[in-house]
């Protein structure tokens, strides 16, 4: 009788797990969107002859389930709760390191030196094809440079010296921006999100106060209201990561006291907002997407200035949270984000008498961007 | 389809299952077919008709030798046999070593000709075998020709052993093709041990291929040899725990569906010698090459030298098998010549120390998966350098303590699922309190291995399929 027992509930149970599992997943409705995991979602594949003769069909579908998964999210943060139970100090390429931070991995086998070559010589071209326009060069560091020491003991990382000197060597007619030396000696205070890749808006702020010291503007932390708008942000590290053992995050926005009143035109003027600022973003999972709205292909901001000056950004994400410093030094500000952007750069900057250009790239970004240089000539 | 996926588990298993269980006796082998072919279908949906072919030839092979027989027809019976060979090997050297063949002529001819955009059958190096040794066996009178095409079809094709082995030879079904019922301690089983070589196959194999990966991703120039050895150490549980890991999720899936399938692997880490290691590892593959090409090549009857002779040759066709590119061949006779070394002297001094021989075939073996796992013969060379200090890089980087730090609880684990310590603990338990404790306590590990296993199968970008090459 026992015996028969212990047979038994091995087969309910597996019974059970195998068929109510594929009952919820057809009662379920299907999402469109994966807030935690920031992407859209593999909908019901098409059947067709010719879809099933060529797998594709099998492919999709195979999407489909593993998209569309009841509780997706709860069996993620299961894997990622127990993994970390087990000791391990990296989940899903992100480092777990000290502090709470999530570090993203950066390998030496990843980084792509004829690639990192090929941008910063595009870059090059493009400033010797405009010597009117002064040019500049801002590279952010990673986290992972800045805090190596949070990092689990002897966990690769890749050093971008050798990133840098390639930039370096190959730079010509650019004036290039260190803020290794200046985010180093800060190190203790908060440069980076815990739970996201990108810098703080106080990481911004730093580098701000250095290109002042060049570009000769003001740069007082005394003359900003320092706004705190989210204190639940987790980013796009913890997206990769999930599990219950995440940090949050601040987002603090910093607003210069009296700014005077700006228009910002998003895509050539088919959205526009009296603010660079989306606090409608604060609601959603991508909350750093509360500065400049996320990544458009093209932005320009008119300011109250008159000063003449007219400044082009290329760039990507990191730039948005530097972007809104600089309303105050310029007439007007384009951003042109070379991963959306398929224009022409050089017609641009002559349509709206661009006088200065500023690259503005996170390292990493920098080394593995497909883009720049197909923009750029 | 893999079993080690959301798909299989929790939709074709379910289906095949219910419709198995539900069908009348007498239509259970017709469902088999049906589903086996819809499961091979589903990654391959044009090499179906290969399969097919191999199917019903040997099946026709098999009616006709009979006939043959019956009419006192030897020779003709022989050469329908041989005809079966042929065939059979051609249509394997046709998918599988196509290639191979044309990129060697180019090489040693200096000939340009193009390479065929033939992407290799999965399984059809499984498959081809199981239905020449099936023909041979009629040939040898060993079995009856089976008569039932849906039978027939249903043996070829069975899900469960389709892709990755472990080689069935018809022997050893024939007779349990006509009375395929599962009793609730066969089902009660055949899960258990499905969810054994799952776990064995996401949890173990899988993270400790990361490890690999990452090692031997990296510039091997500069690889510290702590750091190779632990990359190979984790390339060996990897493959370990991910093959023997899918003969387990076969041989559970036979059991609920009524096949009784033999061991495939026998904790090969724990062999003394590399002798007794292959008769621990993928079993049925030396078994076949054993049956099929070592006995009748004379085996170890026409004295040392031929026999010598025989070994080499069977490992390098086992190398080969493996896949069609040199390190296998090299790693086959790798294999040859140790064996042919402890035929001669080896084995007896190896007897007498048994640690000492412990650790030989573990760091032999460890070698023989460097050869393995490189594609190119050079990048081998330079892992095996590492490996002994010799690429100029640091004996030891403080990378490798963050590895073993990270990896701590799963190497723990490999280690200990690669010896029988478990097997062991089993058979000390006596009393029935405690015995019923033990059961219950098994029972909730086994549903905790299930429920893990789907957690890290759910948004996975890790979970390769190693045998895409055999």
């Amino acid at each position: 009788m026992m015996k028969k027992f212990y047979q038994i509930i091995p087969v309910v149970l597996f019974a059970a797990a195998l068929f109510v599992t594929p009952v919820c997943f057809f009662l379920q409705e299907d999402k469109e969107f994966s807030e935690s995991e920031n992407r859209y979602l593999a909908t019901k594949p098409a059947v067709s002859f010719l879809s099933i003769l060529s797998g594709e069909f099998m492919k999709d579908a195979e999407e489909y389930i593993d998209d569309q998964f009841p509780q997706k999210d709860f069996w993620i943060s299961c894997k990622s709760d127990f993994l970390r139970l087990l000791g391990s100090r990296e989940i899903n390429g992100v480092y777990l390191a000290k502090d709470d931070y999530l570090i993203e991995k950066w390998l030496a086998a990843e980084f792509d030196e004829k690639l990192l070559t090929q941008n910063a010589e595009a870059l090059t071209e493009f400033a010797l094809r405009h010597p009117e326009q002064k040019t500049s060069l801002m590279l952010v560091p990673t986290a992972g440079m800045i805090l190596n020491d949070k990092l689990p003991e002897g966990a690769p990382m890749f050093d971008p010296e050798t990133a840098y000197d390639i930039v370096l060597r190959n730079l010509e007619g650019i004036y290039y921006m260190d803020l290794n030396t200046l985010f180093a000696s800060h190190r203790e205070e908060s440069l980076y999100y815990k739970t996201d890749h990108h810098w703080t808006t106080y990481g911004a702020f730093l580098a701000y106060s250095s290109w002042c010291e060049i570009n000769g503007c003001s740069a007082e932390q005394n003359e900003f209201e320092i706004r705190t708008v989210s204190e639940d942000f987790q980013g796009t590290l913890h997206s990769k990561v999930l599990g219950t053992h995440c940090a949050f995050d601040t987002i603090e926005l910093y607003v210069r006291k009296n700014e005077s009143p700006y228009s910002v035109r998003y895509n050539f003027g088919k959205t526009q907002s009296d603010t660079v600022y989306a606090p409608e973003r604060l609601s959603q999972k991508d909350k750093y997407q509360v500065f400049l709205n996320g990544n458009h292909p093209e932005i320009t901001i008119e300011t109250s200035q008159t000063n003449g000056k007219h400044l082009l950004v290329i760039k990507d994400s990191f730039a948005n949270a530097f972007i809104p410093f600089l309303l105050n030094d310029y007439e007007t500000i384009h951003v042109i984000d070379p991963r959306y952007y398929h224009g022409d750069v050089d017609e641009y900057i002559r349509d709206n008498n661009i006088n200065e250009c500023l690259f503005l790239y996170n390292v990493k970004n920098f080394c593995e961007d497909r883009n720049i240089s197909d923009v750029l000539n | 389809m893999v079993f080690s996926s959301i798909l299989f588990i929790f939709f074709f298993l379910p289906a095949v299952l219910l419709v198995y269980f539900i069908v009348p006796l007498k239509l259970r082998h017709f469902v088999l077919l049906f589903f086996s072919l819809l499961f091979y279908a589903w990654g391959e949906p044009i090499y179906i008709f290969i399969m097919l072919f191999s199917t019903i030839f040997d099946y026709v092979n098999g009616l006709l030798i009979e006939r043959f027989y019956s009419k006192d027809n030897h020779n003709a019976a022989k050469t329908v046999m041989v005809c079966s060979v042929i065939v059979n090997l051609g249509i394997l050297a046709f998918f599988k070593y196509n290639n191979f063949f044309i990129e060697n002529i180019n090489t040693w001819t200096g000939s340009n000709l193009p390479l065929a955009d033939i992407a290799l059958p999965i399984g059809i190096s499984f498959y081809t075998f199981q239905t020449m040794s099936y023909t041979i066996d009629v040939y040898r009178r060993e079995v009856t020709a089976q008569r039932n095409i849906i039978s027939f079809g249903a043996y070829v094709t069975m899900f469960p052993q389709l892709v990755a082995g472990p080689i069935v030879q018809y022997k050893d079904i024939e007779k349990q093709l006509d009375s395929n019922r599962t009793t609730l301690d066969d089902f009660s089983y055949g899960i258990k041990r499905f969810i054994t070589g799952l776990a064995k196959k996401v949890l173990l194999a899988n993270n400790i291929g990361l490890l690999w990966e990452q090692i031997s991703g990296d510039s091997l120039t500069a690889l510290s040899a702590s750091e190779a050895w632990i990359g190979a150490a984790a390339f060996a549980f990897q493959i370990f725990f991910d093959f023997s890991g899918y003969s387990d999720m076969a041989i559970g899936l036979g059991k609920m569906l009524g096949f009784r399938f033999k061991e495939n692997f026998d904790y090969p880490y724990c062999a003394k010698s590399i002798t007794e290691f292959w008769r621990r590892w993928h079993i049925s593959l030396g078994s076949w090459f054993r049956e099929y090409v070592y006995i009748p090549l004379g085996g170890n009857r026409k004295g040392l030298r031929r026999q010598l002779l025989n070994i080499l040759i069977v490992w390098c066709l086992t190398g080969f098998w493996h896949g069609a590119s040199w390190n296998f061949v090299i790693w086959g006779l790798y294999f040859g010549v140790l064996l042919s070394m402890e035929k001669v002297f080896l084995l007896q001094w190896l007897c007498k120390h048994r640690i000492l021989s412990h650790i030989y075939t573990l760091v032999l073996v460890t070698i023989s998966w460097v050869i393995f796992a490189f594609d190119d013969i050079s990048e081998a060379g330079l892992y095996l350098k590492a490996m002994f200090g010799l690429n100029g890089a640091e004996p030891f980087s403080a990378r490798t303590l963050y590895y073993i730090s990270t990896n701590a609880v799963v190497l723990i684990a490999c280690a200990a699922f690669s010896i029988d310590i478990f097997k062991r603990i089993r058979l000390r338990e006596k009393s029935t309190a405690s015995l019923y404790a033990l059961k219950t306590l098994k029972i909730a590990v086994y549903a905790a291995a299930l429920f893990i296993s789907v957690s890290f199968l759910i948004g996975d970008t890790y979970n390769p399929f190693l045998y895409f090459r055999f």
